[in-house]
């Protein structure tokens, strides 16, 4: 969709109740959604800016996050055909994993699409939420804002306030999808984007979901703010990967919530490289008896990066497992902060869950990772652990390589990669495991000989 | 699982030591409630220079201008206008048991505490409400220079070193409870122990709650000069009434270079009484500083002992064991801040939840920029006794330094069947076999107690246990 016919008000910084009218009357909504889009701007309004005194937040300064800055919404130039795409775009997905089928979000507007005629032919459903609303509104509405709720935090409420564009995934019943889905956000302006990513996988179907974020490098400041919701059936399998890799005026708020039906399996890995400051809440819910959530992650923060993760493993029902990694790397002036709590709820007995955080802290002194490891167990026959570790390269691992006749420098990327080598060889996808290797190396990349101690 | 009526037909979960004596004081505040006027008589009651007065008042600012915590525990039933905040039982401090009132005596004796000093104590003192009644150092360590006396006479006898310590370690303004503790403080002890004195045998305070609507603030200030050695013993009860109770003591340790500092609390305040201290050590270069600390008793515990490592080679050590009954809120943790190179700490945590007792482990490990070569390990176990019991831990852990190690692990479980199912395969009752798991299970704190305390925390354990197995 062009700039044409943007609604005047929506031009204009913030974002008001005419705003919401406006960008719902644009989009053609049906009146449901008008009112929740209303709804959910009024807890917004309500919910105060969290600062370091809300527990959540005492480690991540947003105070320089101020909404009414932003442009509630960024056109973006048609695209009929996948070679229309900005150049930074389909090298991205040159780049990228193998796809089925591909969606991008240009800004606010889902320019792209395309799914494979075999899968269509199934009956799976991959398309911007808008069309989603009109197509397939029944299951849209059932589903939309039921994992992440307006009143889960201030930037949930803003999303379900102004989203636009997004991702709706439908995977019928017993549907097994081989080759990975994949979504890109791109952004190119400094406006504000509302990325939504809702995706229904039914009874024993199984697929990998991508969902990866980039944006051109910028002066002015960008905000991202997205939620995702994953409903995963009874045996189903869905594997969810979250690569954030935004340039660094780009301010990224996300929450991903999972919810997994009976003996269900999610696997979910959230890679967080970019963005000035990050904070994603990952949360699955262990749902229903039999439910099993590996959670991977994996962050690595530079110069005055803040990349915050809040994790939960929700165990609701019995005989549920999860499984959390996330490793870190940071240096310079930046700061992680690792925030994790597996919650058993009362009746939840033979819980299986397993929480660990780890920290390489490279180069100078300055920057901090904190790591917050929680537990909350109110159900006794269960087992439950955590650990979580800081420290820097180590001496012997390093001795060891430079005594086989490897350089100092080359040993170190060796052992960082080695340290990120044990979330990455948990993933079965190679053109990804090749990109991230790419986004580390860059990382590690320049100025790291003299950074590395 | 057992049936609650079981239990109670056994009679077996009750406070062992509820029993009271009668209220009858010296001076008792006139009425309940904090205010400048209270404060200030209670200075003026104590006879206390201007500048310990100044600092009260100073405190109890801070006091009214905190807002109560939200984190932690439910603090919502505590009314701090409905406590006296000072009594004082008997006019003058007896030096030997015969001089304390009978009925005072009495309740020491049911403590076993006269025994205890004669046996395997090197001084005991003795707190009663608001004032310490009772007070005793063994001549030989007198006669080494070791000062041991409660903190009012502490501040009457070396104002000078109170003057230069008191409130550096802790603040007026750290917390809410802190600043309470330093605007009504009473009794407590002053320790001293010279360069090099190794105090081999432990001196220990006992503190004990008898009034109804009582808040207990002793102020407990521990300085080892360098090279030198002190074991200091706390524990406490109180009398079980409908009413709760407020306990918020403030102790502050300073370790000087090369001295070592062991400090151990056996908490077992009766159920209604909230238990609400900061404890905080400072730890020079080589210094160790351990906290052992118990906690059985009170309906809400929140404390989380501290050392600042703040020398190069400092060492600072936590175990803390809690144990949750129906109820019950332990809160309770450590914190370790490495300051210093090279400095170490270790915090071990146990803790056992049962029927709808809920333990939590609450820690900080805060690692600055510069304390290279900093080692710290953290440890967590907690125990699940029940379906309706609850564990938590939150651990924050701030590390601002690359050149560390630090460690943080826990883990959570019931007492597994097959375990069960061996010792009583072994011939044990299924009693017995839980006990004997739940020893196992904290005897890491116990054998760093003296035999006699850990033999008493068992017993209190197992006491509580008892039924616990239908």
């Amino acid at each position: 969709m062009s700039a044409n016919g943007v609604p005047e008000v929506l031009k204009k910084p913030g974002v008001t109740a005419e705003t919401v009218k406006a960008l719902s009357a644009f989009k053609d909504e049906p009146a449901w959604l008008t009112e929740k889009r209303l709804e959910a701007w009024r807890t917004f309004e309500k919910i105060p800016m969290p600062t370091l005194r809300d527990e959540a937040w005492r480690y991540t300064d947003i105070s320089e996050v101020r909404f009414e800055e932003f442009l509630p919404y960024a056109p973006s130039p048609d695209v009929t055909r996948e070679g229309d795409l900005p150049d930074a775009v389909q090298t991205l997905i040159k780049e990228g994993e193998e796809n089925s089928a591909l969606l991008v979000q240009h800004n606010s507007e889902t320019t792209f699409s395309r799914i494979d005629e075999e899968l269509k032919k199934k009956g799976v459903v991959f398309t911007d939420l808008h069309t989603a609303l009109r197509e397939h509104g029944e299951i849209v509405k059932e589903r939309l804002f039921g994992l992440v709720p307006e009143g889960y935090d201030k930037f949930a409420a803003l999303s379900a306030a102004a989203f636009s564009g997004g991702s709706f995934l439908y995977v019928p019943r017993g549907v097994e999808i081989e080759v990975p889905i994949q979504s890109y956000r791109w952004l190119d302006v400094t406006g504000s984007i509302m990325p939504r990513t809702l995706v229904v996988v039914e009874e024993g179907a199984s697929l990998t979901y991508i969902d990866e974020y980039a944006s051109e490098e910028n002066e002015e400041p960008a905000l991202s703010n997205g939620a995702v919701e994953l409903y995963v059936g009874e045996g189903a399998n869905l594997r969810y990967v979250s690569l954030q890799n935004w340039a660094r005026n780009v301010y990224h708020f996300n929450t991903i919530r999972s919810s997994a039906g009976k003996d269900a399996t999610i696997n979910s890995l959230v890679v967080s490289f970019g963005a000035g400051i990050a904070r994603t809440n990952v949360e699955a819910g262990l749902s229903a008896p039999g439910s099993d959530s590996e959670m991977l992650g994996l962050y690595f923060a530079d110069e005055d990066q803040l990349i915050d993760h809040h994790t939960l493993q929700d165990h609701l029902a019995p005989n549920a497992h999860s499984d959390l990694l996330y490793k870190g790397a940071l240096r310079d002036e930046s700061l992680t902060v690792f925030s994790g709590l597996i919650r058993v709820e009362p009746g939840a007995q033979k819980t299986d869950a397993y929480q660990t955080n780890r920290n390489l802290i490279l180069g100078t002194d300055d920057a901090m990772a904190v790591s917050l490891p929680n537990l909350e167990i109110m159900a006794d026959d269960v087992k439950c652990s955590h650990g979580s570790t800081t420290g820097q390269v180590d001496d012997v691992e390093l001795f060891y390589l430079m005594s086989r006749g490897i350089p100092r420098i080359e040993a170190e990327k060796l052992v960082v990669f080695g340290f990120f080598g044990e979330v990455t060889s948990r993933i079965p996808l190679k053109g990804l495991k090749e990109k991230l290797d790419r986004a580390i190396e860059e990382k590690i990349g320049l100025g790291f000989e003299e950074r590395v101690a | 699982m057992p049936e609650d009526k079981t239990i109670k037909e056994l009679g077996l979960d009750e406070y062992k030591y509820g029993f009271r004596d009668p209220e009858e004081y010296f001076f008792k505040t006139p009425r309940k409630g904090i205010d400048p006027e209270i404060v200030a008589m209670i200075s003026k009651h104590k006879n206390e220079p201007q500048w310990m007065l100044e600092f009260r008042l100073e405190a109890l600012q801070h006091f009214l201008e905190k807002p109560t915590p939200t984190w932690g525990g439910d603090l919502s039933e505590l009314d701090f206008d409905d406590i006296y905040y000072y009594i004082r039982p008997i006019e003058n401090q007896g030096r030997s048991w015969d001089e304390v009132p009978e009925d005072i005596k009495n309740t020491f004796d049911r403590l076993g505490i006269p025994q205890a000093e004669r046996e395997i104590l090197a001084g005991v003192g003795a707190q009663y409400e608001s004032e310490v009644v009772y007070h005793n150092l063994k001549k030989e360590w007198e006669e080494q220079g070791v000062v041991f006396l409660d903190m009012d006479g502490g501040l009457r006898e070396h104002e000078d070193l109170v003057r230069e310590y008191f409130g550096t370690v802790i603040p007026p303004d750290d917390n809410k409870f802190a600043a309470l503790n330093s605007a009504v403080w009473s009794g407590g002890s002053f320790v001293y122990v010279p360069p090099g004195v190794h105090v081999d045998i432990p001196l220990q305070a006992y503190f004990r709650i008898n009034a109804e609507n009582m808040g207990q603030f002793e102020r407990t200030l521990i300085i080892a000069d360098e090279g030198s050695y002190v074991h200091y013993i706390e524990g406490c009860t109180a009398p079980t009434y409908t009413t709760n109770s407020l306990h918020s003591a403030v102790v502050e340790l300073i370790a000087k270079p090369n001295a070592r500092i062991r400090y151990s609390t056996i908490q077992n305040w009766s159920h209604n009484t909230y238990n609400l201290v900061t404890k905080r050590a400072v730890a020079y270069e080589n210094a160790t500083v351990e906290w052992v600390d118990g906690n059985l008793g009170s309906k809400l515990t929140m404390k989380y002992p501290a050392v600042y490592l703040m020398g190069e080679g400092a060492r600072g050590e936590i175990l803390s064991v809690a144990y949750a009954g129906d109820g019950q809120h332990q809160d309770a943790g450590g914190k370790v801040v490495h300051v210093a190179p090279n400095t170490s700490s270790l915090i071990t945590s146990k803790s056992i939840s049962k029927g709808t007792g809920r333990s939590s482990y609450r820690g900080l490990l805060k690692v600055h920029e510069g304390a290279v070569g900093s080692k710290s390990r953290v440890e967590c176990d907690a125990l699940l006794l029940d379906e309706k019991a609850r564990t938590d831990t939150y651990p924050y852990i701030e590390i601002e330094e690359k050149k560390v190690n630090t460690e943080h692990e826990a883990t959570v479980s019931k007492v597994g069947e097959d375990q069960l199912f061996y010792l009583m395969s072994r011939g044990l009752s299924e009693e017995e076999a839980m006990a004997m798991v739940v020893n196992g299970f904290i005897e890491p704190i116990a054998k760093e107690l003296p035999l006699e305390y850990a033999i008493e925390l068992n017993r209190l354990i197992q006491l509580e246990m008892e039924g616990s197995v239908g």
